[in-house]
């Protein structure tokens, strides 16, 4: 085939691409891939490959002085089955783009990624002294495997070689930023009222504070939303509402959840979205503290829109 | 006859591409909510989630990154160049490796100019400080460093810190097995030509497309293998494997060296492996995923002799595992 053919291949790709990125960004599903803040960068690869489809267009093969690209990789003209392979390589993300349904990370894919119970600052802290007597899991190991496999793996290492160096909490991704500080700050401003109501806004600055500053918490009212996140290793009466937490892209979203102890939970199912209204209390998983609630209501709610959580900007511009 | 047979079938192949996409565009919302495409299972819905996402997040910062390197390739004479390249044995390291942090070119494109450089005389030492220092230390990786990991600036700086001090030690030992022997492979490949017809704005365009399609093609395999690991591999498997620094390393770094992320987007996949491995194991994967992987291998293996690059390979190898370790017992 000729040079000029694969010209016009490469300008459709990069329409295609400049399609793509305009359909998702006007119907808005954009958002299960890409977070807000990143949005800037999509509308600019946007314009970009638009751009650039244009000039490519109107691109000659005489231009090129036959098939040399000049200092790029000649390897790509070699074969036509390889420069096959490499367009259709282009073509696959575009179809299944164009035409694989959305859907928001489910509990599938939590189970994969792990679920962090206490925020994901105060699970890096050093377990607090024990409270045995509000234990609510029967089955301790599986559930602290579940919590926090590594710091799992880690103190069952430990236990094993007896005499292991300090544990290596500072080698854990530890956050630079005055973290105390700043979920101090977020525990203090629920003081004085005796509902916590967790929105998707600030969502993940509550549960981290949460996660530090649980004694601050105890006894209130708390009014949560999310997905109903469920293992194996849970007992009959619990669950977790969860919900993905996403700082860039869908790639590096993490699961936030709470659990959730009471009466007839069976009869929700796992990714099933819940409004849960209940009162905060403490639990130890694997020594560690969590929060756990206790529930008054669940109740069966719409999936949100927006069914991601992201960094507050409270958070981000401190 | 023939000829113009198969020419009008590439267009019509070339014309229904290009409405296929443009009836995507317009129906984007019927096509996904319809029947045949509720048939697909979850698993693969999930993995071309995660594959996307990668990919739309790279997309921008892959761009941003070819078209500066098309720019200095239109614009900056190899003669120029040369004139600028550090001269002498280990006193051109420091000055090479601060050149390198002016290439702002992801380690693709790296290869190809390297290569002509080191033929036109620049010495080879020099070279491999470019091929190593220049994917990390660049304005765009950092941005795209700092966007992943603000929250964790000590990441940020270990990455730019360990591939600039990595740079000059890979550097120095190339310099002291190899000097300036002829590591490179004797190709018939023709020499630059000159574009006089076309002005250097639409030629910037052409490297820009070309170089996109170059690069990209490592970037999509690299999402595709690390989405599926994200949807078939729970992290439960890997945090067993690797729960010690030094095992969490070495695992990071052949996970760096087997997904082949561009260093433009690699900092946005490591960001999501965060609360699962050890810091130094993440900056391990980001800092030794640009210098070496899979898709550079096979690049370096086209340009260089095989007894270079099995040498190459090694050196900057153990050269990170080492440096990581150190950084760890300093820094971290």
């Amino acid at each position: 085939m000729n040079h000029q053919y694969y010209i016009y291949i490469r300008s459709i790709i990069l329409f295609g691409f400049a399609f793509l990125l305009c359909g998702l960004i006007y119907s808005g599903q954009i958002q299960y891939y890409i977070a807000p803040r990143m949005m800037k960068f999509i509308y600019f690869a946007a314009g970009t490959f638009f751009i650039l489809g244009i000039v490519q267009l109107f691109r000659n093969e005489e231009e090129d002085g036959g098939d040399c690209h000049c200092g790029h990789d000649h390897s790509e003209s070699k074969s036509p089955i390889r420069r096959f392979l490499i367009y259709t390589l282009f073509i696959i993300p575009l179809i299944t783009g164009f035409t694989f349904p959305n859907k928001v990370l489910d509990s599938a894919i939590a189970q994969k990624k792990g679920v962090s119970l206490n925020g994901n600052i105060a699970s890096q802290q050093p377990p607090a002294s024990p409270l045995k007597e509000t234990s609510e899991s029967n089955t301790p190991e599986a559930d602290a495997y579940l919590e926090n496999p590594e710091k799992y793996m880690e103190q069952l290492e430990q236990e094993v070689s007896g005499t292991d160096e300090e544990p290596k909490l500072d080698d854990r991704a530890t956050p630079m930023y005055d973290a105390d500080k700043f979920y101090g700050k977020v525990a203090s401003s629920y003081k004085d009222k005796s509902v916590v109501r967790i929105t998707a806004e600030n969502y993940i600055d509550v549960l981290n504070s949460m996660g530090m500053f649980l004694d601050q918490y105890i006894g209130k009212r708390i009014e949560i939303e999310g997905f109903v996140y469920r293992d194996d290793k849970l007992t009959q009466g619990q669950f977790v509402v969860a919900r993905f937490a996403m700082s860039c892209c869908s790639a590096d979203a993490s699961v936030f959840g709470t659990l959730v102890k009471g009466n007839d939970l069976q009869k929700f199912t796992n990714d099933e979205w819940v409004n849960v209204q209940g009162t905060i209390s403490k639990t130890t998983y694997n020594g560690a503290l969590i929060p756990v609630i206790t529930v008054h209501s669940v109740n069966k709610i719409k999936s949100p829109e927006t069914p991601y959580v992201y960094p507050s900007d409270a958070f981000l511009n401190q | 006859m023939n000829m113009l047979q198969r020419q009008r079938r590439e267009n019509v192949i070339v014309i229904l591409l290009f409405f296929l996409f443009l009836f995507g565009f317009f129906f984007l919302e019927e096509i996904k909510s319809s029947g045949p495409a509720s048939q697909i299972d979850d698993s693969f819905i999930d993995l071309n989630t995660i594959f996307l996402s990668i990919v739309l997040e790279a997309f921008p910062f892959l761009l941003l990154g070819v078209f500066v390197s098309a720019l200095i390739q239109s614009f900056v004479s190899e003669a120029t160049i040369k004139r600028w390249t550090p001269k002498g044995g280990y006193i051109a390291l420091l000055p090479a490796t601060l050149l390198a942090a002016l290439f702002p070119v992801c380690e693709c494109a790296i290869i190809p100019v390297v290569r002509r450089l080191i033929k036109k005389g620049m010495p080879l030492h020099v070279g491999v400080v470019f091929l190593i220092a220049a994917p990390i230390l660049n304005p765009i990786v950092f941005l795209s460093t700092y966007y992943a990991f603000r929250t964790d600036m000590a990441i940020v700086y270990a990455r730019m810190g360990l591939a600039f001090i990595l740079a000059m030690v890979i550097g120095a030992v190339i310099y002291k097995v190899f000097k300036n022997k002829n590591v490179l492979r004797n190709s018939d490949q023709h020499e630059h030509h000159d574009h006089v017809s076309i002005s250097k704005w639409r030629q910037t365009m052409y490297h820009t497309t070309d170089e996109f399609f170059d690069t990209g093609k490592y970037l999509l395999i690299g999402a595709f293998l690390a989405g599926s690991f994200q949807t078939f591999v729970s992290r439960e498997i890997i945090s067993t494997l690797g729960s010690e620094t030094w095992s969490s390393t070495v695992l990071m770094m052949g996970f760096a060296y087997l997904v082949s992320l561009c260093s433009e987007a690699d900092a946005f996949v490591a960001a999501s492996f965060g609360t699962t491995f050890s810091r130094a194991s993440i900056i391990a994967f980001l800092v030794y995923g640009p210098m070496l992987d899979v898709k550079n291998t096979l690049m370096l293996l086209a340009y260089f002799k095989k007894k270079f690059v099995f040498i190459f390979i090694a050196v900057v190898t153990i050269s990170v595992f080492i440096g990581i370790m150190l950084w760890k017992l300093l820094f971290l």
